[in-house]
């Protein structure tokens, strides 16, 4: 059997569709919320889910977004941080996707659950999605990969 | 973080209710229930808000505004997050 993950850095559409929809980053989330996995964010996720929230809904959702993700993180890691590994990756990682993947190396971890491509594309390792990621913890998933 | 390790002896109504919300699947170990159990109680004595209280008010929020998002128009907002970054 493998091993259940111990901690993860969770991408903020992680946060935006396990919000919005019953799909697979919801999951895990509540599997996040019940301690079964410490999460990791950054600052750059805490900025894009409050930004996402307020834009989209109100000034209030954006603050709530927020307040839920620096509740759920074990860590959040400050962009001050990160600068050795980004000036690493500059270059081999596509420009959005930098801080993200910075903060994982940073951090040592060996999840990043996200659903985008360009992670793959990249070869980065710690690239999973939330559909297998629920499933090492012995879910059933939903169908879809996100 | 801090750590605890306990060995807790329940008997009676508490090892019964215990039983029973695994039993019932609410929980998938004893651990887990005990673990929730501990959070709800420091939050209804205002120790915390836990994620799940923004959780549910974020919920809340979100249907206050009326607002719905179609699947496409959540990819659209993530695009042009990623865009604006």
């Amino acid at each position: 059997m493998s091993k259940k993950p111990e901690r993860a850095y969770l991408d903020s559409m992680v946060f935006i569709f396990g919000r919005l929809e019953e799909c697979n980053s919801r999951l895990v989330l509540f599997l996040a919320q019940l301690g079964e996995f410490e999460v990791v964010t950054s600052e750059l996720i805490l900025e894009e889910v409050e930004r996402f929230f307020r834009e989209n809904f109100s000034r209030e959702a954006g603050y709530l977004a927020r307040k839920y993700v620096e509740e759920l993180s074990f860590r959040i890691i400050k962009r001050s941080d990160i600068n050795a590994e980004k000036s690493l990756l500059m270059g081999k990682i596509k420009g959005k996707d930098l801080e993200n993947v910075a903060t994982v190396k940073h951090e040592n971890l060996k999840y990043l659950v996200a659903y985008d491509k360009d992670y793959g594309e990249a070869g980065v390792k710690e690239y999973i999605t939330p559909k297998e990621f629920v499933k090492l913890f012995n879910l059933k998933p939903y169908d879809k990969e996100y | 973080m801090t750590e605890e390790k306990l060995l807790v002896r329940l008997s009676g109504t508490a090892a019964e209710v215990l039983n029973e919300l695994v039993r019932r699947g609410y929980f998938a170990t004893k651990s887990e229930a005990i673990r929730a159990g501990i959070l709800r109680l420091g939050e209804s004595f205002g120790l915390f808000k836990s994620s799940m209280h923004y959780w549910r008010e974020l919920g809340e929020e979100i249907k206050k505004t009326g607002k719905k998002m179609t699947h496409e128009e959540i990819l659209e907002a993530l695009k042009k997050l990623e865009q604006e970054a």
